[in-house]
């Protein structure tokens, strides 16, 4: 007897040795009490009539019936236990197509899972080859391929090693997929065989036209951002994705008390859309779902959102409340938004956000009490043996908690794509020059960074003069006598921002001054960006397109991680794609820079309108959303059972005997 | 039962000490002052059977016959009237009591930890006897199930109490009951007709009218002490039970409800009502007393609303 065989059986057998326990342990018992004179006793029963045949079984009949509705209840819940193979239903000898797809966005590093990011393509081949493994072994199987085209990887057999072989081999490409074509290409595939079905590995982002209906029993396995809930071929309406890419709080110009919230919608369904805006506001919180209360709500828009991105502006928002949610979300109810996490954007009025503040340095009670007369710096100090770039890189990228990093006194990297405030007098291992009691003078008091600050009458003990490089703007600088000065604080916006300042507060009569809370709150607002406009952001793993300041000339194209390389041009935008998350960069040989953010990794959602023939109705395996399916069933178990208790007790309240 | 402790009392080497302690018999003494005092105090406590014979107290006259001692001639009157008559007077006798202990299976039931109706009835029958002697009668012990045993010797006066106290010590649950088949094995043995205090449950399917009726025929006031235990008649845990007689074994099962309790407490008392009514045809006294009242306000109760011994 094969093992399998006979686990089932043992599981079987403990299944009912279990419920041989439990009818024993709920059979009806009796207590035994002696009575002096069991005549009374008759005399009473004879009296109340009470020995009819249908009083005697009562008891018993109502007990069997809980234990059936008991055993209907568990026999729901273990049925998959006792019978596996409805799970995994041997099927009839049939054909399969196996349909990877393998266009540019399958390329996507998504970071849902635990292990890390992982490729679409990567979790589709896993799937596919976790579907492959679940198949009967003598089902027929095709594997192919479809980005621009179609191809077929592995022809018809049953032979499993060379379509895992196969299956390993498939790489992405640069292309879109037209899935009409490959569900056409690949039903031809399965004309006039035997228990035809296609099976379909895609991340369904591409394209945005409407799936037709397929002409063979269809199945997804999904591999993207949608989780392995997965796809319910049942499900007769439109999948669609609407998602906040950004969204900022500004005072109007001409009322401070009042604001201009900017949203950057984007609309995934691929054409227009019917979208309502949900705006909160509150005076505390520092995530969405601390505002998302309906007390919170302060206003509902209506908006018309054309496929792609869109800028929505909402004026006249009273300012009393400092922080903003936004939620959209599509007003037709045939159109299901899948993916909730990306609807909601959060905006604070820059004057009252709260930075978070990475301070990598020794203890410096003056930068200290200058943070914290800001009044708005969380600071997380760290010593600098404890400091690491790469692991700060990390957390921030899974948190997006740090605004900016304020490096006291040490020589090491800022993480990539943060904003940088670097001081002290060991500033770099080339700037060995030190000034000793030097006049320092604001160089550019328009700028940001030096707004209301002055260095009259402060005295320095030392300053380091700091080397020019190019971008970088001179704030303040030592005069050196002679006509000569040289730099002492600058300030650089590439690839970040950055201030440097060759200033210890230790070695200045700065920290007894009002010029130094002013300069510490002037640089964290700066640093954290908040006089920046509202930056287009890249979508990872797409094409795009940033219009290009000067259509000509020499560019140069900073991938974040990679060493520059040509920006490629076309009618006038940078064009290409990048899986690369952070800051992106164009420098033009004038100086000129543009800068672009990449937003959160995408969630491409299928647009396209729903098959409604023939699914396949096993599954190799059983999905969560399965399970899910189930509990109308065992709901109404337990209320057929609550009611049966109901009936019993009713019951023996109001009998005599049995 | 078996295992309860028997220690000698005073030179009594069977004697249960659980229920005839020192203080048991300490309320005992009270109890007879309490009887004395209320003898004094207008009711008549000493009974006497009344024997014409040869007594102190005159009694009456009567015609002479002849043979009659001449000694009992009415010498006065004769010469008076010229009537020949011969005084009679009353010759006292002692009471004789009886006590016809229950001790059928159904006396042993009760609730747990609580004194069962047995012990209670003999709890009771001791502090009866020990009034009885101290009133200077006959007191004799007859434990009875389905039939009843030779009756005890009678014994008399206060010194005897503890010959009472073995007896009563050495009865043990066992048996049906059967109230008729005792008083006819009861009567066989020709006692002296006096006071027969039946100390049961009465739980009888045959009833209790007959024997009671032969006793009065045979010229014995009967005194019924009916004993109950209240707790049994309100189980507080209802729910599916099997009910099994302490007598017969016999099973029956069913499921105790609020509704059935209070069915089986009016049956209760209708069975009480029978057996009143079956006292009151031979002219009998009728004393229901609860299991879960002291024995000495038990015997208080028989002196002052059953009439012992007045």
């Amino acid at each position: 007897m094969p093992t399998s065989e006979l686990q089932a059986w043992l599981t079987r057998a403990v299944a009912a040795l279990l419920a041989l326990v439990l009818l024993h342990l709920l059979r009806p018992r009796r207590r035994k009490v002696e009575v002096p004179f069991g005549g009374l006793w008759r005399r009473v029963l004879g009296s109340v009539e009470a020995r009819s045949l249908g009083r005697r079984w009562q008891r018993l009949l109502s007990f069997l019936m809980f234990v059936a509705f008991l055993g209907l209840l568990l026999g729901a819940q273990l049925g998959d236990l006792l019978h596996p193979e409805r799970v995994v239903r041997p099927r009839r000898q049939g054909s399969t197509v196996l349909l990877i797809d393998r266009s540019a966005s399958m390329a996507t590093r998504d970071g849902a899972s635990e292990a890390g990011p992982v490729a679409r393509l990567d979790e589709a081949k896993n799937r596919a080859a976790q579907w492959l493994d679940q198949l009967p072994p003598d089902e027929d199987v095709l594997l192919a391929v479809a980005s621009g085209s179609f191809e077929v990887c592995a022809g018809w057999g049953s032979d499993r090693q060379a379509i895992h072989k196969a299956l390993e081999s498939v790489t992405a490409s640069q292309g879109g997929m037209d899935l009409n074509r490959a569900v056409r290409s690949a039903a031809q595939m399965l004309q006039g065989r035997p228990g035809a079905r296609l099976l379909v590995a895609s991340d369904g982002g591409l394209p945005l036209q409407p799936l037709e209906t397929a002409p063979v029993p269809l199945q997804w396995l999904w591999a993207g951002p949608l989780g392995a809930a997965g796809y319910d071929s049942k499900v007769p309406y439109v999948l669609a994705n609407l998602a906040v890419e950004q969204a900022a709080i500004r005072a109007q110009a001409d009322d401070p008390d009042r604001g201009v919230l900017t949203v950057q919608v984007r609309n995934d369904t691929g054409k227009n859309v019917r979208a309502r805006l949900a705006i909160f506001a509150a005076d505390t919180g520092e995530t969405t779902g601390d505002l998302a209360k309906d007390r919170n709500l302060r206003r509902l828009v209506d908006v018309q959102l054309p496929a792609g991105a869109t800028t929505v502006q909402v004026p006249d928002l009273e300012l009393v409340d400092a922080r903003f949610a936004v939620r959209v979300e599509p007003q037709h109810p045939d159109l299901i938004d899948l993916a909730h996490w990306d609807d909601w954007g959060l905006a604070v009025v820059a004057a009252q956000r709260r930075l978070k503040v990475l301070w990598v340095g020794d203890k410096n009670h003056y930068l200290d009490a200058a943070l914290a007369a800001t009044g708005r710096a969380d600071v997380q100090r760290v010593a600098p043996a404890d400091y690491h770039p790469e692991a700060w890189r990390a957390v921030d990228r899974a948190r997006h908690g740090i605004d900016l990093v304020i490096l006291d006194g040490v020589l090491a990297e800022a993480p990539d794509g943060l904003a940088t405030w670097r001081l002290g007098l060991d500033l770099a291992r080339d700037a060995t020059q030190l000034a000793h009691n030097p006049e320092v003078l604001v160089r550019a008091a328009d700028h940001p960074a030096m707004r209301g600050v002055s260095f009259q009458d402060t005295n320095f003990d030392a300053v380091r003069l700091l080397p020019i490089q190019s971008g970088q703007k001179v704030l303040a600088a030592a005069s050196l006598g002679g006509g000569r000065s040289a730099a002492v604080m600058l300030a650089s916006e590439v690839p970040v921002r950055q201030l440097t300042w060759g200033i210890d507060l230790r070695e200045t009569d700065l920290v007894g001054r009002y010029a130094l809370p002013i300069l510490a709150s002037n640089a964290l607002a700066w640093l954290a960006g908040e006089d920046q406009p509202l930056l287009q952001p890249l979508e990872l793993g797409r094409p795009w397109a940033v219009d290009a300041p000067l259509p000509t000339g020499s560019w140069q194209y900073r991938e974040p991680g990679q060493p520059p390389r040509p920006a490629r041009l076309s009618a006038g935008q940078f064009v290409g794609s990048s899986e690369a998350f952070g800051l992106h960069q164009w420098t033009h040989i004038s100086g000129e820079t543009v800068v672009r953010p990449t937003s959160l990794p995408p969630s491409e959602r299928p647009t396209a309108l729903l098959h409604q023939g023939e699914g396949v109705r096993d599954r190799p395996v059983q999905a969560a959303s399965d399970t899910g399916n189930n509990w109308p069933i065992y709901m109404a178990y337990l209320v057929v059972v609550l009611f049966g208790l109901l009936l019993e007790w009713t019951a023996y309240l109001r009998r005599r005997t049995v | 039962m078996a295992d309860r402790p028997q220690q000698p009392i005073n030179g009594g080497p069977h004697v249960r000490a659980d229920l005839f302690d020192a203080s048991f018999l300490g309320r005992v003494e009270q109890l007879a002052l309490l009887a004395r005092r209320t003898a004094t105090s207008g009711a008549q406590a000493h009974r006497r059977s009344k024997k014409i014979g040869a007594g102190l107290e005159f009694a009456e006259h009567r015609d002479y016959s002849a043979g009659d001692d001449m000694a009992q001639l009415d010498w006065a009157l004769l010469a008076r009237s010229d009537q020949v008559q011969i005084r009679e007077y009353e010759e006292e006798e002692d009471l004789s009591v009886y006590f016809l202990v229950d001790h059928s299976q159904s006396m042993a039931v009760g609730a747990e930890g609580e004194i069962s109706l047995l012990d209670r009835a003999l709890q009771v029958a001791a502090a009866l006897g020990y009034i009885a002697l101290s009133n200077l009668d006959r007191v004799s012990v007859v434990p009875f199930a389905q039939g009843a045993s030779a009756p005890m010797r009678a014994v008399r006066g206060r010194g005897q109490f503890f010959a009472v106290l073995r007896a009563l010590s050495a009865i043990e649950p066992a048996g049906k009951t059967d109230i008729r088949q005792a008083i006819d094995d009861f009567v066989r043995h020709q006692p002296r007709p006096g006071l027969v205090v039946l100390v049961s449950d009465f739980f009888d399917p045959q009833g209790l009218g007959d024997a009671l009726r032969l006793l009065a025929y045979r010229g014995f006031e009967p005194m019924l002490l009916h004993l109950c235990d209240q707790q049994l008649l309100q189980a507080g845990a209802y729910g599916d039970v099997t009910l099994v007689d302490s007598e017969t074994g016999e099973l029956c099962e069913l499921t105790l409800t609020p509704a059935l309790m209070a069915e089986y407490r009016h049956a209760f008392t209708e069975f009480s009502a029978e057996i009143e009514r079956a006292a009151r045809q031979v002219a009998a006294r009728c004393l229901q007393l609860d299991v879960a009242v002291p024995f000495d306000e038990a015997v208080l109760k028989v002196f002052r609303q059953g009439g012992f011994l007045g």
